[in-house]
């Protein structure tokens, strides 16, 4: 994502000359888009949380006044690399540039719930938090922190995939907390029974419906959990998989973390390695996945995950790798086409004048 | 701004004039900062203390003063690091030395502790649980600030065989009630035992009859069901996620729940400051049978966050704001000059006290720049100045007991930092800054502005406080058989009175 220009305020740049911080120039200026309209380019980083909790805002009340159900998928940049904050956010944190963008997401989320609340839909809306994937460590001081948990992003450990979730629904959610086992596939499912909409029969559908503990005192229909890597290989099935706390890794490699980082499996340069037999950890004693289990002392457990991941080698098919399918600078979006020099040609005119008429905050 | 300080200290001399607060101290044992669902727990069966939390204040960046029990102790009821106090040995450098049965030394006559001005200010005052100031009956809690003591001088370990170890003693007041497993049983193969459910009880008797007596009252809770070897009563056993670690914490929880409870049921809430802490860093070593330092570096032992970050919560209705929380770089041994403060007492100005008093945190949320001192034996080995630790010296334990399987750091390893040497980087400390990094993982390197700045911050604490140290005459040097709990005071009562072998003083054997 650069260049983006300014991070934080006034002037801060997302990456000065020296910092540890890259910025890759062969790439277009990050863009701002609205539909099929390039609105800034490059994005005015200390003013886009404010623009999305406007857009926010704009769609909550567009769809209450017209009594329209809604989906909003608030997915935020941050609190990924290159972290920015506005002005209100900028230092405003113990934690420096990550806790800045963590604070000024924070803030944001508050804002959306203040107007869920203000337009009466607080109790008729299903609102759900979470996060795509674990820290990325490889910041370090600048990246997130995975708590107790092992690794961070780009790896199978807990650290990598275990996430913040939080759900809410004034009502029909008892307030409090779940151990339930879930995963963010599950929304599929969720969603799908919430509104009534039919599954697709045409594909598997990895997820399984939230409701039964979401929205009832029942438990989850979820045992299990599989984990693939980061670069899937048919042959090698799952690197990881869990069932009910027990979780066994049969491959792993590093992620993203630093060569400095103290748990030299989670580091970047460290390679891929087969576990036979397999590390067994029991999730719910010891969430760090330190102390691993003696296989002859779970057997049933480990026939139960055997049962798993054999069932995913066997049946799992495979699809046509979209990542592998190469990279074309005309896949850039470009504020202005088949200008040069490319790609630091592709900027907008700012401010952008649609912005301010379009989205001019409510009273 | 002067006005609002005026404001401030009006409001604070309404707070104790009238009859000085209730404080009720609870002290847990080896439970880790990352224990709590209100610090982070993934288990989240902690529900009483994230209550206790949402209504009181939660102060994340709090310290012990040692990173092992009798130390950390000491500390928090004198006032003062354990290098002052004398909890210290100096029979190896940088070790960590505690009250085993047969430590000849205990707290020293000459230190005050906080409760002992507290009876002269009218205060009823009881400790329940572990006490860890010695064991000989010089040391023990009615000769130092307490009417009453429902608990023992040391941790719960055993069985032993009364003949070449005595079993240890629970005490009430000046006398032995009886013994571990053999009057107030543990049971070691299924972790049974209902001692949480006697101190719970225990609170709630003194806490009735102290308001009913209408006399201040200072109440020091420290149960010690989260130290190894772990316990639960047979109401809480198999009902955590976490095993028998679990187990224990959920029925400390839920004590907490009772004693708020109560307060709040005799309204003398808004009376009573309670306080929430541990003694030191989770036992890491103890693997899935110690507790969670949460995203902190190693555990129990070491001078790293692991180590001595505890999970500390203030709570006391209508004076803390609820749901608040403070970044105060806090030290138990603050609670020393909080409780002479609402008691209206004067510090003792013949010595260093290296507590501050909380109120003004607690009632206003003013927080104060001041050092923390990390100290590992005789040795100073790291200072946090605001948001930068600087270390000293670094150690985790010997590679051979390492490699023998006690691990202080399990899964962490970061060359040069969680080193099995001493190792003295006092010419070019190693610096973190815990706000970005409060894992300790990733150094500034020593010729970056940032480094630069923050020693010329942190250095001349550190010089300051070498040259003003006046260090304690070492009172855990001493080893002796004979002055093990074999004939302790009140054992002729209950004819349990073993045979006391000849002395034989040693130093004692510090391994880490």
């Amino acid at each position: 994502m650069c260049p983006c220009v300014t991070c934080f305020y006034p002037d801060v740049q997302c990456a000065p000359p020296g910092s540890e911080e890259s910025c890759n120039a062969k790439m277009v200026p990050c863009p701002l888009v609205e539909n099929d309209t390039i609105l800034q380019q490059p994005a005015d980083l200390l003013t886009l949380t404010e623009k999305y909790v406007q857009a926010a805002k704009s769609i909550i009340k567009t769809n209450a006044d017209q009594s329209q159900p809604f989906f909003l998928y608030f997915a935020f940049q941050h609190t990924h690399q290159p972290q920015f904050a506005s002005e209100k956010f900028t230092n405003s944190t113990l934690r420096g540039p990550f806790g800045d963008s963590l604070a000024n997401l924070d803030w944001a989320v508050g804002e959306v719930m203040s107007t869920l609340k203000l337009y009466g839909l607080d109790d008729n809306t299903f609102v759900f938090f979470t996060s795509d994937n674990g820290p990325a460590q490889i910041h370090e001081r600048r990246g997130g922190n995975a708590g107790l948990l092992r690794c961070g992003k780009g790896t199978t450990w807990e650290g990598g995939m275990r996430e913040p979730a939080i759900a809410r629904w004034p009502g029909k959610i008892k307030p409090g907390k779940t151990t339930e086992l879930a995963a963010t596939i599950d929304l599929f499912p969720t969603i799908a029974r919430l509104t009534g909409a039919a599954m697709p029969n045409n594909v598997t559908i990895d997820g399984i419906d939230m409701s039964p503990f979401l929205f009832g005192n029942g438990t989850s229909d979820r045992d299990y959990y599989v984990y693939y890597s980061t670069e899937p290989v048919s042959e090698m099935g799952p690197a990881a998989v869990r069932w009910t706390h027990y979780k066994a890794h049969f491959h792993s490699k590093g992620g993203l973390s630093p060569d400095v980082y103290p748990d030299e499996v989670c580091r970047a340069n460290y390679p891929l390695h087969y576990y036979d037999p397999p590390l067994l950890y029991d999730l719910n004693q010891d969430p760090g996945e330190i102390y691993n289990l003696k296989l002859d002392e779970h057997v049933q457990v480990m026939e139960n995950i055997e049962k798993i991941r054999d069932y995913f080698q066997s049946t799992v098919v495979f699809g046509v790798s979209q990542v592998d399918s190469g990279v074309s600078d005309d896949a850039e979006l470009c504020a202005k086409p088949g200008c040069s020099p490319f790609p630091s040609c592709c900027t907008t005119k700012t401010p952008s004048s649609h912005w301010d008429t379009f989205y001019r905050p409510h009273p | 701004m002067k006005c609002i300080e005026v404001t401030i200290w009006l409001f604070l001399a309404a707070v104790v004039s009238a009859k000085p607060p209730n404080m009720v101290f609870m002290l847990m044992d080896d439970m880790g900062w990352g224990d709590l669902g209100v610090y982070g727990n993934a288990a989240k069966e902690t529900p009483n203390l994230d209550k206790m939390a949402a209504e009181g204040m939660l102060l994340p960046s709090f310290y012990s003063a040692n990173p092992l029990c009798s130390p950390s102790r000491a500390a928090m009821l004198t006032g003062r690091l354990p290098i002052r106090n004398g909890f210290y040995s100096t029979n190896a450098h940088a070790r960590n030395a505690y009250t085993p049965q047969n430590i000849v030394g205990g707290i020293p006559d000459s230190e005050i502790l906080f409760p002992e001005l507290l009876l002269q200010a009218g205060y009823a005052t009881k400790i329940i649980g572990k006490w860890h100031l010695g064991q000989q009956p010089q040391y023990h809690p009615l000769k130092h600030g307490f009417h009453e003591w429902f608990g023992s001088p040391n941790c719960h370990f055993g069985p032993y065989n009364d003949v070449t170890t005595p079993n240890i003693p629970v005490y009430r007041n000046a006398s032995m009630a009886g013994r571990y497993y053999t009057d107030f049983p543990i049971n070691r193969s299924t972790g049974e035992s209902n001692l949480t459910q006697l101190y719970i009880q225990e609170a709630v008797d003194f806490i009735h009859k102290s308001v009913g007596a209408g006399s201040p009252f200072f109440l020091y809770w420290t149960p010690d069901a989260t130290h190894d070897p772990l316990y639960a009563s047979k109401t809480f056993l198999r009902t955590s996620s976490r095993g028998l670690y679990g187990d224990a914490v959920r029925e400390l929880d839920y004590g907490v729940g009772v004693i708020l409870k109560l307060l709040t049921q005799l309204g003398v809430a808004s009376d009573t400051l309670v306080i929430f802490s541990s003694d030191n860093g989770g036992a890491t070593y103890a693997k899935e049978m110690g507790g969670s330092n949460g995203p902190f570096l190693c555990g129990k032992e070491t001078t790293f966050e692991g180590g001595m970050r505890e999970p500390t919560i203030a709570w006391w209705p209508g004076t803390v704001a609820g749901g608040t929380v403070s970044h105060q770089l806090g030290s138990m041994m603050d609670w020393f000059s909080t409780a002479l403060d609402l008691a209206e007492i004067k510090e003792p100005d013949d010595r260093i006290i290296d507590g501050m008093s909380l109120l003004p945190i607690l009632v206003n949320g003013t927080v104060t720049d001041r050092p923390v001192f990390y100290y590992r034996g005789d040795e100073l080995m790291a200072v946090r100045y605001q948001m930068y630790k600087a270390h000293y010296w670094t150690w985790t334990n010997s590679i051979d007991e390492f490699n023998h399987g006690t691990d202080f750091c399990p899964g962490e390893e970061i060359a040069n930092v969680t080193t099995h040497d001493q190792v003295n980087h006092t010419s070019q400390p190693l610096l973190f800054h815990l706000g970005r990094d409060p894992g300790e993982k990733y150094l500034i390197k020593p010729k970056t502005a940032e480094y630069i700045e923050a020693m010329k911050l942190i250095q001349p604490i550190v010089d300051e406080h070498h040259k003003t140290l006046v260090k304690g005459a070492p009172q855990l040097n001493y080893c002796d058989p004979a002055v093990m709990n074999w004939a302790p005071p009140g054992c002729e009562d209950l004819d349990q009175c073993l045979p006391v072998p000849h002395h034989d003083q040693t130093l004692c054997y510090w391994p880490h």
